[in-house]
C-alpha cells in the first residue's frame, strides 16, 4: 500500500524560516547603515557610488523637460525674440554701467582694505551648475547639480543664483553635487541687515517663500522693518560677504516669547531655478580663511548645515 | 518556473516606477504622486516571489534614499518591512478580489510612510503632517489599475 503523499503543504500564512532570517539580515544591515551615517558620517563612499549609478536615470527624468524647453526656445516667435534681445540688451547696458561703477568701488575698497590690512576675500570665480533633479519636500529642500569633484566642487561651497544666494552644496559625487536650499529646514545663514548692518540668522523654514529669524529680540524690533534687504555676513567664512539674501516680509512683536516673530521671503525664486552659480574663492586674492569653529561651537552660526537633531528654537 | 514575468519585465518596471517617483512636480502635486516603486514591488513580490523578495526591497529603498537625500537605509528599511509582511501574508493577498486588496494595500503603503516620517523624526526633521498619507491614499486607488496592467504578460494561469 502506497502512501498518499501531499505534493506540497503551504500554510496559509507562511512560516517560512528562510524569510524570517533573511529579513532580519536585510532589516538589521538597514538599521546599521542609518546608525553609521547619522552617528559617524561615514557613508561618503556609498553614496557617491549611488548617486554615480543614479545618474543617468535622473539625467533621463529631467531630459523631457529640458528638451521641452529647448523645443520652445526653438519655436517661439521671432517677434517674441526680438522683443525679448531688446529688453536684455538694455539690461546688459544698465548692467555694464553698474558694473564700472562698481569696478571703481571695488578697487578703491581693496585699496582700503590694504591700507587696513583687512583680510577679506572679495574677488570669486564662478561655475554654472544646471539642475539635474530635485526633491522638494517640506523636510527636505535640496537640488542636484551637474558639476562634482572632477569639476572642483566642494562640500560646503555656495551657491547663488543671479538675483541672490541659493544654497550650499552638501555632498559630492564625481560628476554631482548635492545641495540643500537656504529654505531647507536644515540650513541657517549668518546675515546682515542691510540698511543697518545688525546681524543675526536666517533659518530654513521647508516654505520657499520664507525664511524665519528667530533671534532678534523683541526689544531689538526697532532695527528690522518690512522690506529691509538681507545680505550674507561673511560670518564664519563659508558664503562670501554681500550677496543679497532675501527682503523682511513680516515683523510682529511676540508677547509670549523673549523673541519677535520675523519673516523674510528669499529673492531668488528658489522653486523655479534652472541653472545656479557654484562660487569659488580666487586663491591669489584669498587670504587664509580661519578653519572653520570646532563642532560644539553654536550650532551653525558660521553657516554650516546644522547638526541633525539640533532644534534653532521656535520655528512656529 | 518559467512561466513567471521575466526578469526584463521586472527590471524594466522597477526602473519607470523609480523614474516616476523621483519626478520633479510641485510640491502640490506631489501629494498626488503614488509610491511607484514601492507599490511595483509589492505587485512583483506576489506574483513572483521567488525573484522579487526582501533582498531587491532593500535595493531599491537604498537607490530611493541616495536620490531623495534621506538616510541611508531609511526607504531601505521601511520597503523591506513592507516586502516582508506581503510575503507572510502572501497567500491570502494573492487570491482576495481587487477591492479587498485595496484596504490592504492601502494599509502597506499608509506603515511605510509613517515609517518613513518616524525615522525621519528621530534623526530630528520637523513633525509629520497628515497630508502626507495622501500619496498612499492616490496609490491605493490606483492599484488594481497598476496590478492588472503589470500582470499583462503573467503568462502563468491565476491559481498556479
Amino acid at each position: 500500500m502506497s502512501s498518499l503523499k501531499l505534493p506540497e503543504q503551504r500554510p496559509l500564512f507562511g512560516s517560512d524560516g528562510t524569510l524570517d532570517t533573511k529579513f532580519a539580515v536585510i532589516a538589521l544591515l538597514a538599521l546599521g547603515l542609518m546608525v553609521c551615517e547619522y552617528r559617524f558620517q561615514r557613508l561618503d563612499a556609498l553614496r557617491s557610488a549611488l548617486d554615480t549609478a543614479l545618474y543617468p536615470l535622473q539625467y533621463a527624468i529631467q531630459l523631457p523637460f529640458a528638451t521641452a524647453a529647448h523645443w520652445g526656445e526653438v519655436w517661439a516667435s521671432r517677434q517674441a525674440l526680438v522683443a525679448e534681445n531688446r529688453r536684455l540688451r538694455q539690461k546688459q547696458l544698465l548692467v555694464d554701467a553698474q558694473l564700472q561703477r562698481l569696478a571703481a568701488l571695488e578697487a578703491e575698497n581693496r585699496r582700503l582694505r590694504l591700507l587696513l590690512k583687512s583680510a577679506v576675500p572679495f574677488r570669486e570665480r564662478a561655475l554654472i551648475g544646471e539642475l539635474v533633479a530635485m526633491d522638494f519636500d517640506p523636510y527636505r529642500h535640496q537640488i542636484l547639480v551637474d558639476k562634482g569633484f572632477r569639476q572642483g566642487v566642494y562640500v560646503g561651497q555656495p551657491l547663488v543664483a543671479p538675483q541672490g544666494v541659493v544654497g550650499q552644496v552638501v555632498h559630492v559625487a564625481p560628476f554631482t553635487a548635492r545641495a540643500i536650499l537656504i529654505t531647507d529646514p536644515s540650513h541657517a545663514l549668518p546675515v546682515q541687515v542691510n540698511r543697518n548692518g545688525l546681524r543675526t540668522l536666517a533659518v530654513g523654514t521647508g516654505q520657499f517663500g520664507e525664511l524665519a529669524l528667530p533671534h532678534i529680540p523683541n526689544g531689538d524690533l526697532a532695527e528690522v522693518q518690512v522690506g529691509d534687504l538681507l545680505v550674507t555676513s561673511g560670518l564664519g567664512g563659508r558664503f562670501p560677504r554681500g550677496y543679497p539674501v532675501a527682503r523682511i516680509s513680516q515683523v510682529a512683536y511676540d508677547a509670549g516669547r523673549p523673541f519677535a516673530k520675523v519673516r523674510a521671503t528669499p529673492i531668488s525664486d528658489l522653486d523655479r531655478l534652472r541653472e545656479v552659480l557654484l562660487i569659488f574663492r580666487d586663491e591669489t586674492d584669498a587670504l587664509p580663511v580661519p578653519p572653520p569653529l570646532p563642532t560644539s561651537a553654536p550650532a551653525a552660526a558660521d553657516g554650516r548645515p546644522l547638526a541633525k537633531g539640533h532644534h534653532l528654537g521656535p520655528l512656529v | 518556473m518559467n512561466g513567471g514575468p521575466s526578469w526584463l519585465w521586472i527590471g524594466g518596471s522597477l526602473g519607470v516606477a523609480l523614474a516616476l517617483d523621483l519626478m520633479p512636480l510641485p510640491p502640490w502635486l506631489a501629494l498626488g504622486n503614488p509610491p511607484w516603486s514601492l507599490m511595483v514591488l509589492i505587485h512583483f513580490a506576489l506574483v513572483a516571489p521567488e525573484r522579487v523578495g526582501v533582498a531587491t526591497a532593500f535595493a531599491l529603498g537604498l537607490l530611493q534614499d541616495a536620490a531623495q537625500g534621506t538616510l541611508l537605509g531609511q526607504h531601505a528599511l521601511a520597503a523591506t518591512v513592507v516586502v516582508y509582511f506581503v510575503l507572510k501574508a502572501r497567500q491570502l493577498l494573492r487570491f482576495s478580489p481587487w477591492w479587498q486588496q485595496i484596504p490592504a494595500v492601502l494599509g502597506l503603503l499608509a506603515g511605510h510612510q509613517l515609517l518613513v516620517f518616524w525615522l525621519d523624526g528621530l534623526t530630528g526633521h520637523p513633525p509629520w503632517d497628515a497630508w502626507y498619507l495622501m500619496p498612499a491614499a492616490v496609490g491605493a486607488l490606483v492599484w488594481p489599475w497598476l496590478s492588472m496592467a503589470l500582470k499583462g504578460t503573467d503568462s502563468r494561469p491565476p491559481l498556479a
